[in-house]
């Protein structure tokens, strides 16, 4: 994404530019010779080489070299809708030249458009789509985990109570926090849990994750819908406040080999609570 | 009159350029080469995990950024695959964030001059009709045949059914198949019973 931003940053620079006749106008303002001249064009197919490289080498540059394209794109556009609305009141010398519906249609399509671009280098960094605990890998992971352990609380208090108890946040079972803790504690996680231990069943539904408006229109994120049977459901929206629902397709079922790990962890954890209190 | 043709020339050239590395800075056209890949499909009574491993080269001398799409088997009896997972192999492992944009999956690497990736792309699917496919066809764009490639099935609680590709028995419950100067016409399809 970053690079698609830089590239139609760059790309709506130049266009917008000749579009609106910058670089005549600019060219007509500095009265160089041709050995300055071809100084420059070097030096910028140079800085272009360079810049292409520097943003190619890691996603870093790319949002570097976006960002900075799309101020210096914001700054030309600005410049031109001045030259154009001067253009329109008088006729000063260094823009006789100068058409001005060019100049005002040029500056009305680059700004906003630059602006656009800037946004999607803040939408689409790492953060909302890229790595680590953002990555729908990651959280459907955390998510499988969840359920796998609701499942395993159930069915362990089973055994010993002979009544299904599904884990909700109690002064009973503190250290059990740590299970619901690990998925909710971040902001983004949000799971919606409901419980009916009454009737042997639970949903747990993960939102999905996007960036910010209108930047989720280009892309779409999962939103994962969990219950007692064990089957993990998922659709791809574009709106965080769609949810998954029982009728979405099935993404992944849980084994018993899931549930087992998880039933030993929650013994566990149970055995070193029962020693810390000794 | 404005000056037009040499203060055009070079912006109009930085223009025309950005427009042709376009397609291939985003992905859409392959700018590095190809080369191999090989495939390994666990299948399982009701999902699969498909672990394929890919060898591309950078064959300029400087650096450069591909953007790849993750082509997903997907139509209305098999869902979404998911956990999809990407990392490069070597020289120096990573992992690489994967993005979903405009209705596909994808990821982006960088080579340094000349270099020579390995890139693994995992993902599960859950197939509740005991068959499932491994799209092959995505090799076209590449424009060149692949020098290898070599597809491996493993059952697990299963036994094979059928494949559109004849396949090898290598190992009890594993079946492959290898080609050389590949450029697949047709996707791989596969199905598979359940072990009593």
């Amino acid at each position: 994404m970053l690079m698609l931003a830089e590239m139609l940053t760059f790309l709506l620079l130049l266009s917008c530019s000749l579009i609106g006749g910058y670089y005549a106008l600019i060219s007509n303002r500095q009265k160089t010779s041709w050995l300055k001249k071809l100084g420059k064009i070097l030096w910028t197919l140079l800085l272009v080489l360079l810049v292409v490289l520097f943003s190619a080498a890691h996603e870093g540059g790319a949002g570097m070299v976006t960002f900075g394209l799309g101020v210096l794109a914001i700054y030309r556009g600005i410049t031109m809708l001045n030259w154009g609305t001067q253009r329109l009141k008088n006729s000063p010398d260094a823009l006789r030249n100068a058409v001005p519906w060019r100049l005002l249609l040029a500056a009305f399509i680059l700004i906003p458009s630059a602006l656009f671009c800037l946004g999607m280098t803040v939408a689409f960094q790492s953060s909302f789509v890229g790595t680590g605990r953002y990555q729908e890998e990651w959280r459907l992971e955390r998510f499988k985990e969840f359920v796998a352990y609701q499942l395993a609380h159930a069915q362990l208090a089973e055994q010993t109570s002979g009544r299904i108890k599904f884990h909700q946040p109690s002064a009973q079972e503190p250290y059990l926090r740590k299970f619901e803790n690990a998925f909710s504690e971040e902001r983004n996680f949000r799971l919606q849990l409901e419980v009916d231990d009454r009737n042997g069943r639970f949903t747990v539904t993960l939102p999905a994750l996007l960036p910010f408006f209108p930047y989720n229109h280009l892309t779409s994120a999962p939103t994962y819908y969990g219950d007692e049977s064990g089957n993990i459901r998922m659709i791809r929206v574009q709106n965080k406040e769609q949810y998954c629902s029982a009728d979405a397709p099935i993404v992944l079922r849980l084994s018993p080999e899931d549930i087992e790990e998880k039933k030993e962890e929650i013994l566990y954890a149970r055995r070193r609570e029962e020693e810390r209190k000794k | 009159m404005m000056q037009l043709s040499r203060t055009r020339l070079l912006p109009g050239s930085l223009l025309l350029l950005g427009l042709l590395l376009l397609p291939f800075s985003l992905g859409w056209l392959p700018i590095v080469r190809f080369t191999a890949e090989e495939i390994a499909i666990a299948v399982y009574p009701d999902h699969i995990q498909m672990n394929g491993t890919y060898h591309y080269e950078n064959p300029f001398p400087f650096p450069v950024t591909q953007g790849f799409l993750i082509p997903l088997p997907q139509d209305s009896r098999h869902p979404e695959p998911v956990q999809i997972a990407t990392t490069i192999l070597s020289p120096v492992p990573s992992t690489l964030p994967v993005y979903f944009i405009l209705g596909s999956h994808g990821f982006t690497a960088s080579f340094a001059a000349k270099e020579r990736l390995t890139i693994e792309v995992k993902y599960t699917q859950y197939t509740p009709d005991r068959d499932a496919w491994y799209i092959l066809t995505t090799t076209q764009p590449w424009r060149r045949p692949l020098q290898k490639g070599l597809y491996t099935l493993s059952f697990h609680q299963t036994s094979f059914k059928t494949s559109n590709y004849p396949l090898i028995q290598e190992a009890s419950g594993q079946y492959a198949f290898m080609r050389e100067g590949f450029m697949p016409q047709e996707d791989w399809r596969f199905s598979w019973n359940i072990s009593k």
